[in-house]
């Protein structure tokens, strides 16, 4: 059931690429800390005009949640805050590409997307 | 020694694989007899307790009370009465909190407690702290992962009035001196009670509360092969005089008036409502199958299948926490893979039929002081077996392949 979770588009993004980053100047920074697995989130975005125009996060978590926090940057940048909330978690799934999260791995998937909603 | 067969839960597949359970210091699966125990009380002998004249609740009353007498064999205590039925360790020791820690402590009191506790042993108490101006103070632990004998004298003063201590931690496996640590507090302080939480040792190891000779001990039904919603809390008597009741409500009182209420006497004065008597009787049955195994056999089979699961550790490079040697410790171990995240190593070995913890276990401050962010835990149960743990080594192979990792 498991075996496209690790699908090689994700595994070549997180083992080759540095996606975590800092953004300059950040207006809006959100902390996160999932209890049951002790992920670590902290995402910051620079907003000009009330449109996001830079998006960056660091902290530690497994593949599935580094991952979904870095692809959330192309949702987001270039959309205002309210656009950037309604992101709904099918569309943060689909751009994972995995639709058969337990629901455990589920909450590090949407880790990211349901902090931009709930503390922005 | 082989009981795999014992439990029906085994006859299942996961993902397509055989089902190699590792994560009984979370919960243990059950026996059929337990099983069928409970079934059996629902089909046939079901009625309430201490409520009816009928039938089925006096013999519903006989069975829950037996148990009782079964569990205060179970743990060498002498008076089945200082056994009382909760729904889990964790309400056990929020029950002493607020029974005895709200009418004993004051401000500037101290509750010590070791760093190696679970979730359930600090939170009660930060609760209860916050309401009466108590304060928590911490030991730590030694080099191996026990509580650090020094460091706890130490912290012993007369402000002290409770400690708390885990006898096996649940995530370093290091089996606690408990009696040799109670009785170094008792001689700094006499007055300080102390409570254990056995809810890794009970089933495990051989626990006697005599022995051991501390105030409070808890452990959890379904730990011990037993149903889930059932704890134990063990209270010496003269200490369950001196406390007020949990919950109000039926069978905690001996009278009731519109003036107020007088209470009942222990363990019946803890026991507030209809409890989970189909759980009760489930752990009876359970206490009975271990009994038939034997402790000293679980015992054994635990120590050759950490002495085994060391030997593989150590052939893979892979560091674990804790005592590093079987003697010293149960079958819990905790580690991490390098380059892979806890949890995506448990998500492919849950593909290959292997259940591990990953996290952080309910023990942060334990983590926070291990420096370690989060881990993957394997742990054993006589039931499991040497094939267990090799599946479990090569899931851990496969992970490293998929998830590109020397």
């Amino acid at each position: 059931m498991n075996d496209h979770l690790y699908r090689d588009e994700l595994l070549d993004l997180v083992r080759a690429s540095a996606i975590q980053k800092k953004v300059r100047k950040p207006n809006i920074v959100i902390e996160d800390f999932n209890s049951l697995c002790g992920d670590r989130l902290k995402i910051s975005i620079r907003t000009r005009d009330g449109v996001i125009e830079d998006y960056g996060f660091e902290g530690n978590g497994c593949l599935i949640s580094q991952a979904s926090t870095y692809l959330l940057k192309d949702r987001l940048i270039g959309k205002s805050i309210e656009d950037a909330k309604n992101v709904q978690d099918d569309e943060m799934l689909a751009v994972l590409g995995i639709d058969n999260l337990t629901p455990s791995r589920l909450k590090c998937a949407l880790m990211a997307i349901r902090a931009i909603r709930a503390k922005i | 020694m082989n009981r795999r067969a014992d439990f029906p839960i085994f006859d299942k597949k996961v993902n397509g694989k055989r089902f190699a359970y590792l994560d009984n210091a979370a919960t243990t699966h059950k026996p059929g007899c337990v099983i069928e125990a409970t079934s059996r009380f629902y089909s046939s002998e079901y009625g309430t307790i201490n409520r009816g004249v009928y039938k089925y609740s006096e013999m519903a009353t006989e069975a829950y009370e037996t148990v009782r007498k079964i569990v205060a064999e179970f743990l060498n205590c002498q008076k089945s009465s200082e056994i009382i039925f909760t729904s889990s360790a964790t309400e056990g020791i929020n029950l002493v909190a607020y029974s005895w820690g709200l009418k004993h402590l004051k401000k500037g009191d101290e509750i010590l407690l070791s760093v190696s506790e679970h979730h359930a042993d600090i939170v009660p108490w930060q609760i209860i702290a916050g309401k009466t101006g108590a304060k928590i103070v911490f030991a730590g632990i030694d080099e191996s992962g026990f509580i650090d004998v020094f460091d706890l004298k130490n912290k012993v003063n007369k402000k002290t009035a409770i400690v708390g201590l885990v006898h096996a931690s649940n995530v370093l496996g290091a089996v606690n001196n408990v009696k040799m640590l109670v009785k170094e507090v008792r001689k700094k302080n006499p007055k300080a009670k102390v409570l254990i939480d056995a809810a890794q040792t009970v089933g495990k190891i051989r626990v006697s509360v005599q022995s051991i000779n501390a105030d409070f001990l808890v452990f959890s039904a379904h730990k011990v092969l037993g149903p889930t919603g059932v704890g134990v809390l063990w209270i010496r008597e003269e200490v369950a005089k001196t406390m007020d009741p949990f919950i109000g409500g039926g069978s905690m009182i001996k009278d009731v008036k519109q003036s107020g209420s007088i209470w009942n006497d222990p363990p019946y004065k803890f026991e507030a409502g209809t409890p989970n008597i189909a759980g009760v009787i489930g752990l009876g049955e359970a206490i009975k199958y271990l009994n038939s195994v034997g402790i000293e056999a679980v015992e054994n089979k635990d120590l050759k299948l950490t002495e085994y699961m060391i030997e593989y550790l150590k052939r893979f490079e892979i560091n674990f926490f804790g005592p590093q040697t079987a003697e010293d410790r149960l079958g819990i171990f905790t580690f991490n893979i390098e380059g892979i995240h806890p949890h995506d190593l448990a998500s492919v070995l849950d593909t290959e039929g292997v259940a591990v913890r990953s996290g952080l276990h309910c023990a942060h401050p334990l983590f926070e002081y291990l420096k370690t962010e989060s881990a993957v835990r394997a742990s054993l149960y006589f039931y499991n077996d040497t094939q267990d743990i090799e599946q479990m080594f090569n899931g851990i192979e496969k992970a490293k392949k998929i998830l590109r990792v020397k």
